[in-house]
């Protein structure tokens, strides 16, 4: 557990290029596989986004805890979730982190402090705060990362939680990863006003940052944290990106046309990969793209080996302490007496 | 044997799991100077920091106390009005209740939301609903007491529960007393029900208040009709054995529940029960009207709730039908 | 004579089964304090006119839930009939 309240050091650029190179092969070999129809449902891919999550998680500690959404994959990698484990969740194996019940949508993995993933956009944040308000209520300097999307930030419930949050001065940092749409719609047309005033209306601090550079985006985070662990309160940082592929991978049969291609040849021309990859020597940064298709290899035959759940299993987790909904015949199939148990739990 | 009133109860409740358990704590409006008077007394006692007041941000506050569970607080989330309860219907359902599922068992979420629901005469037809129906369609832990007693144990176990359990107290019982002796108040276990009354010839389920009802019928059909009051007292899980049980003595049944018929409470007893247990007779429900909006006028209100005629009509009826 | 107004209630409060441990004149009668039910509130203020010899409305009786036990003793006190010793 000492390991886990390490403040972690500053980042050495190639620190943050290995991550940002992982996310970005993780996620183009994700759609490989939604292609291939092994991860049923598809996925958020965060391709172009890559820099927000390196850096934000390139400022927190093991035991600090982060509340990603819908497009989190990056997010979850960064602060630290095992490709492997987060392969075989999106991939429905009950080897997954979340024994497949969590899924692309969901990812929870209590070692790393990703604490949970939910749909409803924008209610992170409350949880995000419910979460740091408990940390400091225990003593601890903990702090709590609730990461949404330009499409949250009229929420309701999010608003909401801007105030107690500053009410009650808790170490929480709210995290706009703005890529420029909500699905098909463009930030222009859905939002009024300032994003970061929003926050700044309930008397939070913050700042818009260019979200392609991962130490700029390192930098803002390491200030909201060391804010938030001195007692300093909430802090809200919007982080502009762009949303370099689909919202989700449906679009690629959808035909959906939305965006304009001068548009996005721009945006792709700041490519955090890029970006970050020129600031490391030549021959380290191939060392790193040739370890990262490594591990993800492994991390694709961990994935699509492990095995699938069974329906016997699927009254488990619901609650906690062994209560299980009734099964009464002709809700299901009876099981099979022949069939060996499931070596699940 | 000094009296305890449900609402007394529940407030004794709270302040009980409060001393014994430094995380938990409770949440909602104008508690601090108690006006529901759940929380009399807890704000001095206990302080700000377990006292949570807040203003109108329902929404962010049911979301609040699903990430303090997740990072192992035990809150108490208080409604007082069952309008509210509606707010925050999607994220107790479908976040609150399904991040065990979703974090293949990691994060338990042990919020206690506490909903004060029913009629609430003259306050017009927002301020009346009895919301149970919905929230254990989707399987959330759900308890209604009828006594102060079981007012006292229900909470005390709701809160102690590592899941989301929904606490509906309704006003119409809030003033029944009991005589007790403090130091028996103990928890009650979730899933089981309790017979009130013994009986052979009909089987009346109730919850809540309607429990009263139940009693107050029987005791005036003494003679005529020997009359079995059953109150499962935690909506979900049920307490199915405990029916069945009751079923086998009588084989009739009949129903009492203070929401609405279509799709309602009553309405899910009475399919098991038919698809499950011994009847006689065909089982009866008596409930409000379907989508019945209550609180308008309370003359009106009368002829869209279960009245205690109707349950006398209904008993007599069943005891005598072959069918 | 304040003192006997109080012990009176307090016996009153005992005779009607309710637990007067945690009571003191700053405790409200009804549900914020001693949590009297409105018919045992009802039946309270009988029993004072009744002792006392003093008179309450049925208004008054049912505000009686707001007030404390130190209030009602005041109450009590000036609505004395002239004949019954003065305040102390």
């Amino acid at each position: 557990m000492a390991e886990a309240r390490a403040e972690p050091a500053e980042p050495r650029p190639e620190d943050l290029y290995r991550v940002i190179k992982l996310i970005r092969r993780f996620e183009e070999r994700a759609i490989d596989l939604v292609r291939s129809g092994d991860i049923a449902g598809g996925i958020h891919p965060c391709l172009g986004e890559e820099a927000v999550s390196a850096g934000i998680c390139a400022a927190l500690r093991l035991d600090d805890v982060l509340l990603p959404q819908h497009r989190g994959h990056g997010h979850v990698l960064a602060k630290g979730i095992d490709p492997g484990a987060l392969l075989a969740e999106l991939t429905g194996r009950t080897t997954g982190i979340n024994r497949g019940r969590g899924g692309s949508l969901h990812p929870t993995d209590l070692n790393v402090g990703v604490l949970a993933a939910t749909a409803p956009l924008g209610h992170n944040g409350p949880q995000a705060v419910g979460a740091a308000w408990a940390f400091a209520q225990d003593g601890t300097d903990r702090v709590a990362v609730g990461i949404f999307g330009d499409g949250a930030v009229n929420q309701g419930a999010l608003l909401e939680s801007f105030n107690v949050a500053a009410l009650w001065q808790v170490p929480v940092i709210f995290v706009c990863e703005n890529n420029q749409y909500a699905t098909s719609l463009p930030v222009e047309r859905a939002i009024a006003g300032s994003i970061p005033a929003r926050a700044a209306a309930f008397g939070i601090p913050g700042g818009t940052y260019d979200g392609q550079d991962p130490e700029i985006v390192y930098r803002a985070t390491a200030a909201a944290v060391a804010r938030a662990r001195s007692g300093g309160g909430p802090t809200f940082l919007e982080f502009s990106t762009y949303r370099f592929d689909v919202h989700h991978t449906f679009e690629y049969k959808a035909g959906l046309r939305y965006r304009d291609a001068d548009e996005i040849a721009l945006w792709r021309a700041r490519d955090p990969v890029e970006l970050q990859g020129e600031r490391i020597p030549a021959g380290l940064r191939t060392q790193i793209d040739e370890e990262i298709e490594s591990l993800l290899d492994a991390a694709e035959l961990f994935a699509l080996d492990g095995p699938k759940p069974d329906p016997d299993h699927a009254f488990d987790y619901l609650y906690s302490g062994g209560v299980r909904p009734r099964d009464p015949a002709g809700v299901r199939a009876p099981a099979d007496p022949e069939k060996p148990a499931s070596p699940e739990e | 044997m000094p009296l305890l009133s449900y609402l007394r109860a529940i407030n004794r409740a709270l302040g009980d799991e409060m001393e014994r358990d430094s995380s938990v704590f409770v949440t909602g409006e104008d508690i601090r100077y108690a006006l529901s008077n759940t929380t009399n007394g807890l704000f001095d006692r206990f302080g700000p920091e377990r006292v949570l007041e807040t203003g109108a941000i329902e929404q962010a506050m049911a979301n609040f106390a699903i990430g303090a569970a997740m990072a192992g607080r035990r809150p108490v989330v208080e409604y007082q009005q069952p309008f509210l309860a509606m707010l925050v219907f999607e994220p107790i359902v479908n976040q609150g209740n399904k991040m065990l599922l979703m974090s293949g068992g990691q994060a338990t979420v042990p919020v206690t939301f506490l909903v004060l629901s029913g009629w609430r005469s003259g306050w017009g037809a927002q301020h009346s609903d009895q919301p149970h129906s919905v929230f254990v369609h989707y399987g959330v832990k759900s308890v209604m007491p009828a006594t102060p007693t079981d007012a006292y144990g229900l909470l005390t176990t709701a809160i102690r529960d590592d899941d989301p359990v929904m606490v509906f107290a309704p006003l119409g019982a809030h003033s029944i007393r009991e005589n007790v002796v403090y130091a028996d108040l103990a928890p009650v276990p979730l899933g089981v029900g309790r017979v009130h009354r013994e009986g052979s010839d009909v089987t009346v389920v109730a919850v809540g208040h309607r429990v009263a009802d139940a009693l107050a019928v029987a005791d005036d059909l003494a003679g005529e009709v020997s009359v079995e009051v059953f109150d499962p007292r935690t909506l979900y899980p049920f307490d199915w054995d405990g029916l069945a049980e009751s079923l086998d003595k009588t084989g009739r049944l009949l129903v009492v529940d203070d929401s609405n018929r279509f799709c309602g409470f009553a309405a899910e007893i009475v399919a098991t029960a038919a698809e499950e247990m011994h009847l006689v007779a065909r089982p009866r429900r008596i409930t409000r009207a379907d989508g019945a909006v209550v609180g308008c006028l309370p003359e009106l209100d009368v002829a869209l709730q279960p009245c205690r005629e109707q349950l006398a009509i209904a008993i007599r009826e069943i005891a005598k039908s072959d069918r | 004579m304040i003192e006997t107004i109080r012990q009176f209630i307090f016996t009153s409060l005992q005779d009607m089964n309710y637990d007067t441990e945690d009571i003191d004149d700053d405790t409200q009668l009804g549900p914020r304090g001693a949590d009297l039910a409105s018919l045992s509130l009802a039946e309270l203020a009988v029993r004072v006119e009744d002792e006392f010899g003093v008179k309450f409305s049925d208004e008054e009786a049912e505000d009686l839930a707001g007030k404390t036990v130190g209030e009602f003793c005041v109450i009590v006190v000036e609505r004395l009939p002239a004949t019954k010793a003065p305040v102390e």
